[in-house]
């Protein structure tokens, strides 16, 4: 689980942002949001431009370090634009069934690494500093690692390379070795590795839904099969669309899906853009079968109607309980007791800080405040 | 200059609804003063005299006659603004807090017990629509307790022919053993002004301020030379320095290092405490209560039960009693129960 994230210089975030999954209050409702003493489920609410999706970006860099490939590789302006600083920094604590592992590296405007270093159980297992070719491997017997050939890894990123071709960038220690050492299937850095592969990013703003037909292919061939395409209309109707599907191969040999009416009506050229976000994330998760370990969904109701989006939270809670959600929202409907809780709603504010209810007013929030009308009301007025 | 600016929306307002100028100019005011953290400021509260039995007819004016049945949510700084200020109406989204202080007063011409319920049963949270507050029999209950601690608070209850409201003032003021210093800075504010002819109010609060901050004898007279100097004649500024001296000399406070505001900040938490006791007397029939205890008793207690108590120990006008109970002081408590506990 990722016990605490910590960011510093990034994008729009020039102080120090942090977000601790570990910093719970003692509610005896709404316990669901809470896994093993770690928050599991969070909202986070700010005005606009106020970084909730850099944040999300943020939190998806270690899969990119990790993983390479340009899935959640950024664009646009990497650094703070009011910094002198020559990079950004990422922190990420975690727990893995007691041991605890912290990863940091700080990363250039051009998103080369700058250094890294791995702590495990307050043990520095390595440090790379880039810049000043300066490189610590005393410890990786910790995690049964002394195997690794560092030589190799060395000559990989050897800096006093000036030949003018284009360099690749430096390949990060910590997926060298991950990749190239046999590490136990219990090793801690396996579990980090299975983690991070498992985390994933939906940003509703910039999803191409009425365009992705290729991608849709794959989806249309398993809905061949009628009990799924059942359950993807079960799912649309529990979610409070009403409607009714079929698909069809058309004489080319392409799917095509439909609304199913008196005369058949092309599902994607008609569906409404709800519909078309919520299929979307029924096709990204619930179709498949694999366990997500932390999902960052972006303004994940955007086209929703409240009750819709409560529905989808709830199913969510029930579907993935141990999975930690991060959900960013302007729907303050959500901000009640009865779905989260006061250490589990958050606020990101204009000057960069992220605090949750709990700690934005020296009232003690009770089960029973009404949290959507403080929010409205400048309850919180100070950490917006 | 750009015309993109509309109207704009100021949040954080807060509204108290009380019947009487002590409830706004001496006990509100100390309580804000005391308690900083609940982050009121007397100067910017939104002010509105009334009784019970008008401001439900107010409702009634807006919602129907059958608001508490339908559970209506009323909106009372809309209702308020609607009748006073139709031009400028407020609505709840703007405000944090709204709070009710009413008297008991069972001697009202208008008394109504299902109104007085009605009221005590929907306005529940201060955050929302509103909280009620009904002090039995009066707002001067706060200052019955007779020493500290006060272990006879617990049954302390008056006749109700014990009336008008007048008769049962004077007798706290018997009783009391906070008169005193609750009215401290008030004396010190109208010496100033009588005596001593400092007129601005401004100059006169900052200075009550100050020589209210002093938790130390030493010095002590140097400190209010300083503090009158500026605004109190030449010829007079000895005289005011040796009173004033001799005033705050004369307080416990001082001399156990304390400002006047720490020191009232505590007896508030001992009124609070007393009354979370007498609160559970007359649910459970438990005066005393473990401390450990305090919070869970608190969270417990339910003003609707209280009221219901209340009118029917009082029903027989011969007979009949009301037990001694100052609930508003409670909203310190339901803000953060541990400006209550924290020494």
């Amino acid at each position: 689980m990722l016990k605490k994230f910590t960011l510093r210089n990034y994008k729009n975030f020039k102080d120090e942002i942090y977000i601790d999954f570990n910093n719970i209050a003692g509610y005896q409702f709404s316990t669901d949001c809470i896994n093993n003493g770690i928050i599991s489920k969070m909202l986070i609410y700010g005005r606009n431009a106020t970084g909730k999706t850099n944040l999300g970006k943020a939190l998806m860099d270690i899969y990119v370090i990790m993983f390479g490939g340009r899935i959640y590789m950024d664009t646009g302006v990497f650094l703070n634009a009011d910094s002198k600083a020559d990079s950004a920094t990422f922190s990420y604590e975690f727990e893995f069934e007691n041991n605890m592992l912290k990863y940091e590296y700080s990363r250039f405007f051009n998103q080369e690494l700058k250094n890294e270093k791995l702590i495990i159980d307050g043990k520095t297992i390595f440090m790379c500093n880039f810049e000043r070719a300066e490189f610590y491997f005393d410890n990786l017997d910790y995690i049964n690692a002394e195997t690794a050939i560092i030589e190799r890894y060395l000559q990989s990123v050897d800096i006093e390379d000036d030949t003018e071709e284009i360099q690749e960038p430096k390949l990060p220690f910590l997926r060298w070795l991950t990749s190239n050492v046999a590490l136990n299937s219990d090793s801690i850095l396996i579990k980090l590795s299975n983690y991070v592969r498992s985390m994933t990013m939906i940003t509703a703003g910039n999803m191409m839904l009425r365009l992705s037909r290729r991608i849709n292919e794959g989806f249309f061939e398993t809905l061949e099969d009628s009990d799924r395409l059942k359950d993807l209309e079960d799912f649309l109707n529990e979610m409070g669309i009403e409607c009714r599907l079929v698909l069809k191969k058309l004489p080319d040999g392409q799917r095509e899906l439909y609304f199913l009416h008196e005369k058949l009506v092309p599902f994607y050229e008609t569906a409404s853009s709800g519909t078309l976000v919520l299929v979307d994330l029924y096709r990204r998760f619930i179709s498949r079968s694999w366990t997500p370990s932390f999902i960052y969904l972006d303004e994940f109701d955007a086209f929703y109607h409240y009750e819709m989006a409560e529905k989808v939270i709830n199913y969510f809670k029930k579907k993935y309980s141990k999975c930690q959600i991060i959900m960013t929202s302007h729907n303050t409907n959500l901000m009640t007791n009865r779905l989260m809780r006061p250490d589990c709603l958050f606020i990101l504010s204009r000057s960069g800080t992220l605090t949750a209810l709990c700690n934005a007013t020296p009232r003690e929030l009770r089960e029973g405040h009404n949290l959507e009308k403080m929010y409205i009301s400048g309850e919180f007025e100070k950490y917006e | 200059m750009n015309n993109y600016q509309g109207e704009v929306r100021k949040r954080s307002q807060n509204l108290l609804i009380v019947e009487g100028n002590h409830e706004k100019n001496v006990l509100f005011w100390l309580i804000f003063k005391c308690f900083p953290e609940i982050n009121i400021n007397m100067d910017e509260i939104w002010i509105y005299g009334t009784n019970i039995y008008q401001l439900y007819n107010d409702i009634v004016k807006q919602y129907g006659i059958r608001w508490a049945e339908e559970n209506d949510d009323i909106d009372l700084p809309f209702v308020i603004s609607k009748k006073q200020y139709p031009d400028k109406l407020r609505y709840k989204e703007d405000f944090t807090n709204i709070i009710l202080v009413f008297d008991y007063e069972r001697h009202d011409t208008n008394f109504s017990e299902q109104k007085i319920l009605d009221m005590q049963k929907h306005f529940t949270d201060a955050t929302d629509m509103g909280k009620l507050y009904i002090n039995y029999p009066m707002i001067e209950s706060y200052k019955h307790l007779c020493k500290f601690p006060d272990r006879d608070y617990g049954e302390r209850k008056i006749r109700v022919s014990l009336q008008p409201g007048k008769e049962y003032k004077l007798l706290v003021d018997r009783e009391t053993e906070l008169g005193f210093q609750v009215d401290f800075p008030h004396k010190i504010n109208d010496l100033l002004a009588a005596h001593y002819n400092v007129n601005n109010i401004e100059d006169r609060k900052k200075c009550c301020n100050d020589i209210l901050n002093i938790s130390d004898t030493t010095g002590m007279d140097d400190i209010i030379y300083s503090i009158l100097q500026d605004v109190v004649d030449d010829s007079n500024v000895l005289t005011a320095k040796y009173q004033l001296t001799d005033w705050v000399n004369k307080q416990h406070y001082v001399h156990k290092k304390q400002t006047y505001w720490d020191y009232m900040r505590c007896v508030f938490c001992q009124i609070i405490l007393h009354n979370i006791c007498k609160a559970n007397r007359i649910m459970s029939g438990l005066y005393q209560i473990p401390e450990d205890m305090y919070k869970e008793c608190f969270d417990r207690l339910d003003l609707t039960e209280i009221l219901k108590e209340q009118n029917l120990a009082s029903k027989d006008n011969e007979r009949g009693f009301i037990w001694v109970l100052n609930t508003c002081v409670f909203f310190i408590a339901e803000y953060n129960f541990n400006l209550v506990v924290d020494k």
